[in-house]
């Protein structure tokens, strides 16, 4: 790189508006974008953003305080069938009616789900959470109940969400800003809980429970606190999931799917807040994209991918991408040096 | 500087990718004559997969017969993937055929689950689309919809059998063992249906998941009966059969297949001739004598150097179907005249005529009882009674235990 | 009662080919504290690999049992080197590694083998009559191997020196280690001797169970559930493990089929809140 030229370096402040650049130069896109995509990009990036936020809840408890968690989509489902069976068995059609208490299904869930499973830790803790996640999917299925839950198919054909504005039209451009929209209201709330003192605390017990404890914290109530958020938001995604693709099964109570947030928060960065995002849009993105290509040999490039990610780009995609625009930033800072 | 090139390389393939699928969009190449576009969403990956193969070539070769040209115009055929229970990918398969691709015919999932995801979205696209099989379900048809299933139904196969198992079979009690979902309620249900109204009954009805493999507690609690009909999904129909051998009641309780789906006579012939006797229903065979079907069979292994197996010949009906549609809606093919063109007609296929009757959504279709023989040392499939043209089937669901009495 | 003894055997046999798969899961979790989830993959390639030995090359089955268990093995062994070798203790990156290993190793068997589910008829072929009913000759065989196989390993694991350094790197690795033994390599031999035994598991499984690419994942779900009731890192664990939950599938489909995975996963859920480490597992 050269010597430095110390008369022009330039420390960045803390207030710099550079800082913001990405969050801006991003937010304008992703607002701007449906003018140039065709619908069905649209639904696609729609379903990214459904499952951002999935992966960003699985973050909460996973990357931030660390508890690896086998059950997460049980919340997603939770969410997706409360909201669902609302408007389907009991005629309840309006969406701030039903999206509230599919959340609150959700995060009821996460409470009991929770309770029982920290009361071990590590690997038991995992083995608990797949458990339950399983335990959901097989009472869907149960038979018993066919009418209610749809047995082993689930609910299909469930109306988009009626939203009580007259004139209002579920397009592609329509459901991209919807959930766009929750998007970023998740992504606010979230950053601002990982970033409180609250956040502070379960990242503490995450590099070390013993030692937050010793300095005082009750961490058992910051775990399960921290459970129920990401169980909560989980079921955000779920409550979004249900209308838009229209149906919702057992096995998004289940292990493939939990697994699939997984490797949305590996692949992008666990621990970030942004990193489970990145995750989600590569990881459906080049799924849509590859299999489109090579509809018989899809997986074989996916999971090529997680392995490159996992062994060469270790601690994911965004960190990577991070370091990158700080090097940029770094240059511009010490002003350009002839090399 | 592994790590920087590695993440270019990945924001590389992400954008590609994105690109690829349209984000911007190529310059249309200026053609002579526009092409027909079709799209078929075939189970490519997934245990389901030689079906998606099978659909595959048959549909290729059902175009290829017509030197993939129909009117002048060349023909186009998109095939993607839905990972065969994955019902997410099936609508994303959908949307890309429709909406990348701009197909004029869609040719619909093949799973159960699939088939159910899609079905609102081509309502609301207004796309007509073959199933590429015999449907193990279909909603209450109230007018016609843009989902055709002009392959007939599992139920006119369980009907049939079910008749024929109390008349010709002389068996007066049956059990059956269906899959937990909606192909085997109806083929479950069918043949309850078709025993009892000819004077039978089912004295027990058990269902398994749709992809159980461990059949073992399932035999310990089956009742004795006359026969036993079972509607099992794809590869774990094997072992239901190699269990029911070796738990000894294949000579005591023989055992029916409501359809013998993935029961190919290779598998017939691997199994080993105490195979012989086993009973099944279903619309084709390789064994058809007909000259229609010996000429399709002779042109089907010189093109692809094997016989046509149940999968094929589903995928080339569907194709003879579309060729039909679009030999019909003649120059202008929008959606609406390919769906006239489709309603009420008949094509003359390896099988025999098939007539849709659109405006009810059912098929009339030939049937046959076969049955597992060894022929010249080896075990195929042979026809054993033949029914010309069945037709409508009714709509079964799974019954509550014990109500299936009468 | 002729409804007991069988679903008694259908749950012993059912649990001894859950035993073997998991014994490898087990003793690798517990040595070298690596979860590796493409494991049932593995089972599923044997599975395969044996099919086409014994059907299709008529080979003779023990033969066909052997070249299952070392193709799994092989494979196993290519995903310890090749990746897990270089997570030790991160057991997130594991978790996604052997995930894409899942993946992968399901799509080349499709492209080997084809898409189609396979149930061999080599074997053990036969029946014998248990009451009015007929029961499979080697499904019973399956509970002898299993039996031979289960002493074997606890010879090789209590009675031997390899076994004794595989217990010691169990229990606290950087003092065996440090007592100049060479972990390393008999650690890759009981990773290969597990993938191994998963792989025997798959051929003679296959047997009642058939060979079909769905396996990757839904034969791992029943060993991650026996290897968290019987506990990690015991041979006796496993055994116990794969019989509680092989008679409880037996009897629970047979009697209440609707819930019988629900039983499954509440008694899974009540051994660790009870328990867990699960029943027997290795006490360090």
């Amino acid at each position: 790189m050269g010597a430095a030229n110390l008369k022009s370096f330039k420390p960045p402040r803390q207030g710099d508006v550079i800082r913001f650049a990405p969050y801006i130069v991003i937010g304008v896109i992703l607002i701007i974008l449906p003018l140039f995509l065709p619908s069905h990009l649209e639904y696609l990036m729609a379903r990214v953003f459904i499952f951002a936020i999935f992966a960003m809840s699985l973050n909460l408890i996973w990357g931030y305080t660390g508890l690896f968690t086998l059950g997460h989509a049980a919340f997603f489902g939770v969410g997706g069938y409360a909201s669902s069976i609302l408007v389907m068995r009991y005629g309840i059609e309006s969406f701030w009616l039903v999206a509230p208490a599919g959340i609150l299904m959700a995060a009821l869930v996460a409470a009991v789900f929770g309770y029982i499973a920290l009361r071990v830790s590590g690997l038991y803790f995992l083995m608990v959470t797949f458990a339950l996640g399983e335990l959901l999917v097989s009472l869907a299925q149960v038979d018993v109940w066919r009418d209610i839950t749809g047995g082993t198919f689930g609910l299909r054909g469930i109306p988009p969400p009626n939203l009580g504005i007259p004139g209002f039209t579920w397009n592609g451009i329509s459901w991209y800003y919807f959930i766009l929209l929750a998007f970023a209201i998740c992504y606010f709330l979230l950053h601002r809980i990982a970033n409180s003192p609250f956040g502070h605390v379960i990242q503490g017990i995450r590099e070390g429970e013993p030692r937050m404890r010793a300095l005082g914290y009750n961490t058992w109530r910051y775990k399960y606190i921290a459970f129920i958020i990401g169980g909560l938001f989980a079921g955000v995604a779920g409550v979004l999931f249900a209308p838009f693709m229209m149906l919702i099964g057992p096995r998004h109570f289940g292990i493939v799917t939990s697994a699939e947030g997984l490797l949305y928060v590996i692949i992008g960065g666990a621990g970030t807040l942004f990193g489970p995002v990145i995750g989600a849009a590569v990881i459906i993105g080049m799924k849509y994209g590859v299999s489109m290509y090579t509809p018989e040999r899809w997986p074989l490039i996916l999971g090529a991918m997680f392995v490159i990610v996992v062994m060469f780009l270790r601690g994911g995609i965004y960190p990577h991408l991070v370091n990158l625009w700080r090097k940029a930033r770094l240059r511009y800072s010490y002003g350009s040096t002839k090399d | 500087m592994k790590n920087k090139f590695l993440v270019i390389l990945l924001a590389l393939m992400l954008v590609t990718s994105l690109v690829i699928t349209g984000c911007i969009p190529a310059p249309a190449p200026v053609e002579p004559v526009e092409p027909i576009k079709i799209g078929a969403i075939c189970c490519l990956t997934g245990d389901m997969s030689f079906w998606g193969a099978g659909s595959k070539r048959g549909l290729e070769f059902g175009f290829a017969e017509v030197d993939w040209e129909i009117a002048g115009r060349p023909l186009e055929l998109f095939v993607e993937d839905d990972a065969t229970w994955d019902e997410v990918m099936a609508l994303e398969a959908a949307r890309k055929l429709v909406e990348v691709h701009g197909v004029d015919i869609l040719m619909g999932p093949i799973a159960s689950s699939s088939y159910l995801g899609t079905g609102s979205y081509i309502d609301v696209m207004k796309i007509p689309t073959l199933g590429l099989c015999y449907r193990g379900e279909f909603e209450t048809w109230e007018e016609p919809t843009w989902n055709f299933s002009a392959h007939g139904a599992i139920a006119q196969r369980g009907y049939a059998l079910g008749q024929y198992a109390y008349e010709v079979l002389g068996f007066r009690t049956a059990t059956t063992m269906g899959a937990d979902y909606e192909t085997g309620y109806q083929g479950a249900g069918s043949f309850s249906d078709g025993f009892y109204d000819a004077g039978g009954s089912v004295i027990q009805q058990q269902w398994a998941p749709p992809t159980e493999i461990e059949w073992g507690p399932y035999n310990a609690v089956v009742e004795d009966a006359d026969c036993t009909a079972v509607i099992q999904y794809g590869s774990c129909m094997h072992s239901y059969i190699k269990s029911w051998y070796e738990f000894g009641f294949w000579d005591k309780q023989p055992l029916l297949l409501i359809t013998p789906c993935t029961v190919f006579e290779s598998d017939l012939e691997a199994f080993g001739d105490w195979t012989t006797g086993l009973y099944s229903a279903t619309s084709y065979v390789t064994t058809l004598d007909t000259p229609a079907n010996q000429k399709f069979v002779a042109d089907f292994e010189a093109m692809y150097g094997q016989k046509p197996i149940f999968p094929d010949i589903w995928g080339y009906v569907s194709a003879l179907w579309a060729r039909t549609m679009l030999e019909g809606a003649g120059d202008d093919i929008t959606n609406y005249a390919l769906r006239d063109a489709l309603l009420d007609s008949t094509i003359e296929t390896p099988i025999g005529p098939i007539t849709f009757h659109g405006d009810e959504g059912w098929t009339t279709i030939p049937m046959y009882i076969i049955q597992a023989q060894q022929v010249g040392g080896e075990m195929t499939w042979q026809v054993v009674e033949a029914y010309p043209a069945v037709g409508k089937a009714k709509y079964y669901t799974k019954m509550p235990p014990g109500t299936w009495t009468r | 009662m002729e409804f007991v003894a069988i679903s008694l055997l259908n749950g012993i046999s059912f649990g001894m080919v859950l035993f073997l798969l998991t014994i490898g899961l087990s003793i690798t979790l517990g040595l070298m504290g690596t979860l590796n989830l493409a494991h049932g993959a593995l089972f599923m390639v044997a599975a395969f690999v044996g099919w086409t030995a014994s059907v299709k090359l008529g080979l003779n089955y023990p033969l066909a049992v052997l070249l299952g268990g070392i193709a799994a093995g092989l494979v196993g062994l290519a995903i310890e080197r090749g990746l897990l070798r270089h997570l030790y203790k991160q057991l997130n990156e594991q978790v996604v590694v052997t995930i894409g290993c899942i993946y992968i190793i399901t799509n080349l068997s499709l492209w080997v083998w084809g898409g189609a589910g396979r149930t061999p008829f080599t074997g053990f072929t036969g029946s014998f009559p248990i009451g009015g009913m007929m029961y499979p000759a080697h499904r019973v065989a399956t509970i002898g191997i299993g039996l031979i196989l289960f002493f074997a390993i606890r010879w090789l694991l209590e009675k031997t020196r390899l076994g004794a350094i595989v217990r010691a790197g169990m229990d606290d690795k950087e003092t065996t280690i440090g007592l100049g033994i060479n972990l390393g390599r008999v650690t890759y031999l009981a990773f290969f001797l597990g993938c191994f035994v998963a792989g025997i598991a798959g051929v003679i499984g296959a047997q009642m169970l058939g060979a079909n690419l769905a396996m990757g994942w839904s034969i791992l779900l029943l060993a991650l559930i026996v290897l968290v009731v019987g506990g990690a890192g015991s041979i006796q664990g496993a055994l116990l493990g794969s019989m509680v939950i092989g008679t409880i599938n037996a009897f629970g489909i047979a009697l209440v089929p609707d819930f019988a995975r629900f039983f499954m996963y509440v008694v899974m859920i009540i051994i660790l809140m009870v328990k867990p480490t699960g029943l027997l597992a290795r006490k360090a």
